[in-house]
C-alpha cells in the first residue's frame, strides 16, 4: 500500500510539468506577441509599464529561458501581479479560492448522498415506473444546460418569490448577524449554486452506481451467496453494494475536474465571490497573469483530488490494500 | 454484420424517434432561409422587446429582430459546430487510441501521459483559457472545442483496442505479414465502431452545451450572427420585461442536445453485444 | 439405500439465448437417496448444471425459468413451490451447493471468515459470535486448511485455487446439510489438487453422513467415487445406474463411447479414441433419438420417436435407460 502511494506521487511529477507546458503553450498562443497584444488592450499602458511587462515574463528572452522562468514561478507560486488592480496574483486567489472550495465540497457531497441511493435503487428495482421516471430524469439533467437552468432558477426563486438571494456570497448585512444568523445567511447564498453544481454530477453518477450496481448483481459471487440462503437484505448491503461501490470513488476523482470547471459558468451568473468568477473576470478583461494562475492551479487542485481519490480507492480494495 | 445493426436501429423506438427529430433538425438548420419568417438580423428599433404574438411568434430582442428567425438560423451555429468540433476530437482521439493502444510501449506510456494532464484541466476553462487568448469567432469555436475533447475519446479507445488486440484473428494477422496500418484500421477499428458512433452522438451533445455556454458568456459566435447561446446573453439582461428571450433558446439548446444523447443512448442498446438476451 | 431424500420428476427448464428459447434441461426425472454419491455425467452444455441450480430454484429469471416439474424433498416439500422465506431457510442449510470456479464464487472484498460466518448467521443466529468463530475455524481444519486462524482473516485472492475449493467446501457442510451439491467442483483445479479435494469430498460424505450430487463431465472421477451414475446427454436422460453396472456394462451407445474414450492402463500405446461427430446445437436439435447422428447402433425408429425409458432391478437398485436396443 505504501509502495502504491509513493509510486501514484512519482507518476504526479511528469503531470505537475505537462501542465506548467500547456499552460506555458497557450499562454503563447495569441497571434502576434502577447506582449503587444497585452498592452494594446490596455491602452493607458506607458512605455515604462510595458517594460516592465517585458521584463515580469522575459518575453524578449528566448523560448526555453522563458519556459524554466514560467515553471520557477508555478514552483514558488508566484504568479506576478494582476493587470487590473496591479496586486499579487496569489493574493487575489486566495481570497477567492475558500469560496469555490466551499462551493465544490457541498457539490460533491450531496451528489454523493443523492446519487447512490438512486443508483443502488434503480438498480434493485430495474425497470420498474421508478427506474424508468428517473431515467427520464437522469437525461433531462444531461442535456440541460445549466448556465439556463441557473437563469431560470434565479428568477424563480430569487426574484419572482423572493426566497432566495441571488448574488454574492454573503448579505449586506452580514456582520451584523448574530453567529446562527451568519451561517443561516450563507446556506441560503449557497444554495442555488450548490443545486446547479450538482445537478448534472447528479444525473452522471447515479446513472454510474446502477450500471456497477447490475454488473455486481449478475455475478457468480451473489448467486452463490444466494445458494448460501443469506436474507436479500445482506446480500445488497453487505456484498452487492461494497464491491458496486469501489469504481465510484476513482469516478468521482475523474469527475473533479468538471465539477472545479463548472463553477466558472454560475459563479460569474450568481456573482458569486469564488476563484471561477475570478477568472471569468480575467479573461474578459484579459488579465493574463490572473488567467495562468488559475488554470495553472485548477490543474493542480485536479490532480490533487485525483491522487486522493485513487488512495482512497486503493485502501477501501483489499485486492490493492494487501498486495 | 452491419445488417444485425441495421435491423435492430429499426427495433428501436428511441434511436428512430430522435433519429427523427435530429432529421428534422438538419432539414431546418438547411433550409433556415425558406422557414424563417423573416431575415434574422433585421433590425427595427420602433418593434423592441415585443412579447410573443402572431406576428412575431417568439417575440422580439433589445433591436427588434424577430427572435424565432433567429433561433431558426441559430440551429445552423449549433449542428455546425456539433459536427466539426466532434469530428476533430473524434479522428484525432481514434488515431491516437489506436496508436496507443496497438503499439503499447513506450508510445503508449507518452500519449496516455498526454490524455492524462489533459484531462487535469477542466474541460470547459481549458476551453475558456484558450479562447480568451485567441479571438473569439465561429471557427475557433470548433477547433478549441475538438482541441479539448480527444483525451477522452483516446482512452476509451484504447481501452477496446487493448482487448481487441489479444484476441486470435489479429495475432493471426500479425503473423501473416499484414501490415500495422492495415490491421489497425481494417481490422481492429470495425470493432470498435459501437463506442465510436456512440461516443460521436453524445460529443454532439456536449459540444452544442459547450458552444451555447461559450456564446452566452460573449466568447463564442458574436452577435450579429445568432446562435442560440448568445440570444441568452441578451436574455440574461432583460429577464424581468422580456422573458421570451430567456426561455425560447434555451429549450432549442435542452430539445436538441436531448435528442442527441436519447439517440446516443438507443445507439448503445444496439451497439451492446450484452443486450441480445 | 432406498430412503429418498429428493426426487426429481419431471424437470424441463428454458433458456433465453439470443432471443431464442431453447430447451436447456427436457423432463429429467431421477431420486437421490440418502447417504449416497450419485454423479450426474455429460458432456459441457448437456444440462447438467442447469439440473443443479434448478434443485435450488436458483435459475435467474432474466436468463430462464423452470418450466415444469416437482422437486420433492425430504419427501415432504416441493422445493419449485417454496415460497422466498423458505427457499432462503433451504439453501446453503439443508441444501448446500459448490461451484465450478472457487474464485469467481468468493466476494474479493470481505474476508473468507466473514464469508463462512455470515451463513452461520444467517441460519443460526443464536450462537454467539465467537462460538460461531470457534466453529469455523473448527471446520477450517476439518477440511485440511492448514493456519486457520490466519485464513480467517484472509481475502481470497490470497490464497491458492486449493485453498479457495476447501472454503466453499467448508461453507458447504458448516451447517450439517442433507445434500451437497458439486458442481464440477474440480474443473479449475490441476490434478494433484483435484484429487486431493475429491477425496476430502469422499471422506466427508462419509463422515457426515451427507448426500453428494456430483457434477463432472469426467467418467473416470465418476467411477471412483460414485455410488451411482446417471448420463446425460443434450439435455436429455440417457442411463441410470449403480456404478459398477454402469462402468462395467454400459447399456447406452453413448456411455459405451464415453467408455471407449477414456484412456486406461490397458489400452496403453494404442490410439486415442474420440467419440464421431458433435454435440448438436440446441436451436436445431435432430429428430426422434437427439443422439442417433453419431450412434454407431442407430436403427430406423431411432431417428422418428423418442426412446422410451426401460428400467431393471439389479442388486436391489433400480437401473435405466432410454434406448430403443432394450425394447
Amino acid at each position: 500500500m505504501l509502495s502504491y502511494i509513493i509510486r501514484r506521487l512519482i507518476y504526479m511529477i511528469p503531470l505537475v510539468l505537462g501542465i506548467s507546458i500547456i499552460t506555458f503553450f497557450v499562454l503563447h498562443l495569441t497571434p502576434g506577441k502577447p506582449i503587444e497584444l497585452m498592452t494594446d488592450m490596455n491602452m493607458k499602458i506607458t512605455s515604462d509599464a510595458r517594460q516592465r511587462l517585458v521584463q515580469l515574463y522575459g518575453l524578449d528572452k528566448p523560448w526555453y529561458i522563458q519556459y524554466s522562468r514560467w515553471l520557477v514561478r508555478i514552483i514558488k507560486f508566484d504568479f506576478g501581479n494582476s493587470f487590473r488592480d496591479n496586486r499579487p496574483v496569489i493574493k487575489k486567489i486566495a481570497e477567492r479560492l475558500p469560496a469555490t472550495l466551499l462551493l465544490n465540497f457541498w457539490s460533491l457531497l450531496i451528489i454523493f448522498c443523492i446519487s447512490i441511493p438512486i443508483g443502488v435503487y434503480t438498480a434493485l428495482k430495474k425497470d420498474t415506473l421508478f427506474d424508468k421516471s428517473l431515467t427520464v430524469l437522469v437525461f433531462i439533467g444531461y442535456s440541460v444546460p445549466r448556465f439556463w437552468l441557473a437563469i431560470l432558477l434565479m428568477v424563480l426563486f430569487g426574484i419572482k418569490l423572493g426566497w432566495l438571494p441571488i448574488s454574492g456570497l454573503r448579505s449586506v448585512n452580514y456582520d451584523m448577524l448574530s453567529l446562527s444568523g451568519k451561517i443561516i445567511d450563507i446556506i441560503k447564498h449557497l444554495i442555488l449554486p450548490v443545486i446547479i453544481s450538482a445537478f448534472a454530477g447528479l444525473a452522471g453518477l447515479s446513472r454510474y452506481v446502477r450500471n456497477s450496481m447490475l454488473d455486481v448483481l449478475s455475478t457468480e459471487y451473489i448467486k452463490y451467496a444466494r445458494a448460501k440462503g443469506l436474507p436479500e437484505r445482506i446480500i445488497v448491503y453487505r456484498h452487492a453494494l461494497r464491491n458496486a461501490l469501489l469504481p465510484v470513488v476513482t469516478i468521482l476523482g475523474l469527475s473533479l475536474p468538471e465539477l472545479i470547471g463548472g463553477s466558472f459558468i454560475f459563479e460569474t451568473i450568481f456573482a458569486y465571490p469564488g476563484m471561477g468568477r475570478l477568472g471569468y473576470e480575467a479573461i474578459m478583461s484579459r488579465d493574463y497573469p490572473v488567467i495562468m494562475a488559475v488554470g495553472t492551479i485548477t490543474a493542480l487542485l485536479t490532480l490533487i483530488g485525483n491522487l486522493m481519490a485513487d488512495i482512497t480507492y486503493a485502501y477501501v480494495d483489499p485486492r490493492i490494500r494487501y498486495k | 454484420m452491419i445488417k444485425i445493426y441495421i435491423n435492430r436501429f429499426f427495433h428501436n423506438r428511441l434511436a428512430i424517434f430522435s433519429s427523427i427529430c435530429i432529421l428534422i433538425l438538419i432539414f431546418i438548420a438547411i433550409f433556415s432561409n425558406i422557414i424563417s419568417p423573416y431575415e434574422p438580423n433585421r433590425q427595427n428599433l420602433v418593434q423592441r422587446l415585443l412579447p410573443p404574438t402572431k406576428q412575431f411568434i417568439m417575440g422580439t430582442d433589445d433591436l427588434g429582430r424577430d427572435v424565432f428567425s433567429r433561433i431558426i438560423y441559430g440551429s445552423r451555429v449549433s449542428l455546425t459546430v456539433g459536427a466539426v468540433a466532434v469530428g476533430i476530437s473524434m479522428f484525432i482521439g481514434i488515431i491516437l487510441g489506436l496508436v496507443s493502444g496497438y503499439y503499447g510501449g513506450i508510445i503508449d506510456s507518452i500519449i496516455m501521459r498526454l490524455v492524462d494532464i489533459m484531462l487535469c484541466f477542466p474541460t470547459f476553462f481549458l476551453i475558456l483559457m484558450v479562447i480568451a487568448f485567441l479571438e473569439p469567432n465561429i471557427y475557433n469555436v470548433m477547433i478549441v472545442i475538438g482541441l479539448t475533447s480527444w483525451p477522452g475519446i483516446t482512452r476509451l479507445i484504447r481501452g477496446e483496442v487493448l482487448s481487441i488486440r489479444e484476441r486470435d484473428y489479429i495475432q493471426l494477422a500479425k503473423i501473416s505479414g499484414i501490415s500495422d496500418l492495415r490491421i489497425m484500421f481494417v481490422h481492429i477499428l470495425p470493432n470498435v465502431i459501437g463506442p465510436i458512433v456512440v461516443n460521436t452522438t453524445l460529443g454532439i451533445g456536449s459540444a452544442i452545451l459547450a458552444e451555447s455556454a461559450l456564446s452566452f458568456l460573449g466568447l463564442g459566435v458574436q452577435p450579429p450572427t445568432p446562435s442560440w447561446g448568445n440570444i441568452l446573453t441578451t436574455g440574461k439582461d432583460y429577464i424581468h420585461i422580456a422573458w421570451w428571450l430567456s426561455v425560447f433558446p434555451g429549450i432549442m439548446i435542452f430539445f436538441t442536445v436531448l435528442c442527441f444523447n436519447l439517440l446516443g443512448e438507443g445507439l448503445r442498446d444496439i451497439f451492446d453485444p450484452r443486450t441480445s438476451g | 439405500m432406498d430412503n429418498k431424500i429428493l426426487e426429481i420428476k419431471n424437470l424441463t427448464v428454458e433458456y433465453y439465448r439470443n432471443r431464442k428459447v431453447i430447451t436447456a434441461v427436457n423432463n429429467i426425472s431421477f431420486d437421490v437417496n440418502e447417504n449416497e454419491t450419485l454423479s450426474i455425467v455429460g458432456e459441457s452444455g448437456c444440462g447438467k448444471s442447469t439440473v443443479a441450480l434448478s434443485i435450488l430454484n436458483l435459475i435467474n429469471s432474466n436468463e430462464g425459468r423452470i418450466t415444469t416439474g416437482e422437486i420433492i424433498y425430504n419427501k415432504k416439500y416441493d422445493i419449485l413451490k417454496m415460497n422466498k422465506n423458505q427457499l432462503q431457510q433451504l439453501r446453503g442449510n439443508e441444501i448446500t451447493i459448490i461451484f465450478q470456479d472457487p474464485f469467481s464464487s468468493l466476494n474479493p472484498v470481505l474476508t473468507v471468515g466473514t464469508q463462512l460466518i455470515e451463513i452461520l448467521q444467517s441460519h443460526y443466529p443464536e450462537l454467539n459470535f465467537s462460538d460461531m468463530k470457534e466453529k469455523v475455524i473448527n471446520l477450517l481444519s476439518q477440511v485440511q486448511i492448514n493456519d486457520p486462524e490466519r485464513i480467517f482473516n484472509s481475502y481470497p485472492h490470497q490464497l491458492s485455487g486449493g485453498q479457495r475449493q476447501r472454503i466453499c467446501i467448508a461453507a458447504g457442510i458448516i451447517t450439517n446439510p442433507r445434500i451437497l451439491i458439486a458442481d464440477e467442483p474440480t474443473t479449475a483445479l490441476d490434478v494433484t489438487t483435484a484429487k486431493d479435494i475429491i477425496e476430502l469430498l469422499s471422506s466427508l460424505q462419509n463422515k457426515l453422513k451427507l448426500s453428494i450430487i456430483f457434477i463432472t463431465h469426467n467418467l473416470y472421477i465418476a467411477f471412483k467415487h460414485s455410488h451411482r451414475i446417471i448420463v446425460m446427454y443434450a439435455g436429455e436422460f440417457v442411463e441410470e445406474g449403480a456404478t459398477d453396472d454402469i462402468s462395467k456394462e454400459p447399456k447406452h451407445p453413448y456411455t459405451q463411447m464415453l467408455l471407449k474414450v477414456l484412456p486406461t492402463l490397458d489400452k496403453k500405446g494404442k490410439k486415442l479414441n474420440f467419440i464421431p461427430g458433435q454435440v448438436p446445437d440446441m436451436l436445431s436439435l435432430p429428430k426422434g433419438c437427439r443422439f442417433h447422428p453419431r450412434c454407431d447402433k442407430v436403427m430406423d425408429i431411432c431417428t422418428k420417436n423418442i426412446p422410451t425409458t426401460y428400467e431393471y432391478i439389479r442388486n436391489g437398485i433400480k437401473n435405466k435407460v432410454k434406448c430403443f436396443l432394450y425394447e
